[in-house]
């Protein structure tokens, strides 16, 4: 028997420790599954809320060269991170999806057709598991500005001399966002899309909305016109992270380039190239580098 | 089920028989250390994560890497917990506990008693006697803690000595 040698004294002292509630796998299997919806959720999808004011500092320049224009288009492909709650802007927004969001497809092939480009997964060395492929959108963004909206936030924020011109009054502005594909393997999930295309009506003072924008959800007066400069200067669609959530962002280089890692309770590569943004998330930070780093800068 | 669909969801239908065939019994190993059911589920469901999450958990010995990191998560809450008492009574945070029958009293202090012995223990003692009491085979601890089945009945007489001789020095003699 295995207990023969066993302390009757000790097994009796540990007994007390037998919990006397009953668990509540129900609950706890909810729990899971929200657990893995989070992680499984598509990180672009996290967008609309915020993406058109994110992006309205990178029209500044052209904006203002071809005014005669009725909206002016920008393709952005670039991405870059700044530390602010951006979920809070004062903007109202309406989100139009077409094509359903993931939508799942029997393979590459069908992801093309869905998607109008070639998905590039890594190749069998790196992940040899078959994913799970599905096609979201596109997704369509427009959001309004309403400045009686727009003056509360900023005197809520403590910026109440900031000026609202009253011809932003229900001022519009557009992003196109996908399809995106997306490739789920056992702990990594891949998605990829072309770069966004953002519209705006022509002749509004962009720059100075975005300076306004950052005002509004706290931003310092310096802080909010250095963001507007910077991205004035080298134009790129923001992601916003805010600044009490956990993770470690930084720059890394990879042998294919530039691409930022944001490291929380996962490890996240954003890479970016001419024709494609990628966005690659594990629980490792080596294997989502080494993913990123897999996936091709052009494409033919 | 068309084959480029078969990989992910073959771990999905996995993760789904391990957890109805284990959550119970994982959240109550976890619940024996931690007192707080809440938590203790919470940390139950953060273990099924970590195996959905970990490649290298989900071969042949699922049920085994569960209860190792079941046991685990249990005892480093125990810690963590024992660690926060520590400073919550340095700053005189810590109130009393509210009035109850006399033997629920006995049994909340003997509970206490015995997680701050199996706190104090070397992990793997405290982890094979946490997996004892819950009842798991000398078979089933070998697979748990990847150990040769042959030891296990040595673990466990040491891990109990260990115990016995901490809780007397702690709380004196057997009772």
């Amino acid at each position: 028997m295995e207990a023969n040698r066993e302390n009757p004294w000790v097994a009796d002292k540990l007994a007390a420790l037998e919990p006397q509630w009953q668990p509540d796998a129900t609950g706890a299997r909810a729990a899971l599954d929200r657990r893995l919806g989070a992680r499984n959720r598509s990180w672009m999808w996290a967008i609309p809320a915020t993406a058109a004011l994110c992006v309205v500092v990178l029209a500044i320049p052209s904006t203002r060269a071809t005014a005669q224009q009725l909206w002016d288009r920008f393709v952005l492909n670039r991405v870059d991170i700044v530390r602010v709650d951006l979920s809070r802007l004062p903007i109202s927004t309406h989100v139009t999806i077409d094509g359903g969001a993931e939508e799942r497809v029997a393979d590459a092939g069908e992801a093309k057709r869905r998607a109008g480009f070639q998905p590039y997964l890594p190749p069998a060395e790196i992940l040899s598991a078959t994913p799970e492929l599905k096609v979201s959108g596109p997704m369509h963004v427009e959001q309004t500005v309403r400045i009686g909206e727009l003056r509360a936030a900023l005197d809520k924020a403590g910026a109440s001399d900031v000026q609202v011109p009253a011809e932003w009054q229900r001022l519009k502005l557009q992003i196109e966002i996908g399809p995106i594909v997306s490739a789920d393997y056992p702990d990594v999930r891949i998605e990829q899309c072309r770069p966004f295309e953002f519209s705006a009506p022509s002749g509004i003072a962009l720059d100075r909305l975005a300076e306004v924008a950052f005002r509004s959800v706290g931003v310092s007066e310096w802080e909010a016109r250095a963001l507007g400069q910077r991205f004035a200067a080298h134009p790129f669609w923001m992601l916003d992270i805010p600044p009490d959530e956990m993770v470690n962002l930084r720059e890394v280089q990879l042998k294919s380039g530039l691409a930022m890692l944001i490291e929380g309770e996962r490890a996240s590569v954003v890479r970016s190239t001419g024709d494609r943004i990628y966005y690659v998330s594990s629980g490792s930070r080596e294997l989502s580098l080494k993913i990123a780093d897999s996936l091709p800068q052009t494409f033919p | 089920m068309n084959a480029v669909n078969t990989a992910a969801s073959g771990t999905s239908d996995r993760l789904d028989t391990l957890f109805s065939a284990h959550y119970e019994r994982i959240a109550r190993v976890i619940g024996r250390v931690v007192h707080d059911q809440a938590r203790a589920e919470e940390l139950a469901v953060e273990v099924f994560l970590k195996w959905w999450r970990n490649p290298s958990a989900q071969g042949g010995q699922a049920a085994g890497w569960l209860y190792r990191t079941a046991v685990r998560e249990g005892l480093d809450e125990l810690r963590r917990q024992t660690r926060r008492g520590r400073f919550e009574r340095l700053f005189g945070f810590s109130r009393p506990a509210a009035p109850s029958p006399e033997h629920l009293y006995v049994v909340t202090v003997e509970q206490r008693n015995v997680r701050a012995v199996l706190g104090s223990l070397a992990r793997r003692d405290a982890e094979v006697l946490v997996l004892r009491s819950h009842g798991l085979s000398y078979r089933e601890i070998a697979a748990a803690l990847e150990v040769n089945p042959n030891y296990v009945g040595s673990l466990v007489s040491r891990a109990q000595e260990a115990f016995r001789k901490e809780y007397v020095k702690r709380y004196g003699s057997q009772s």
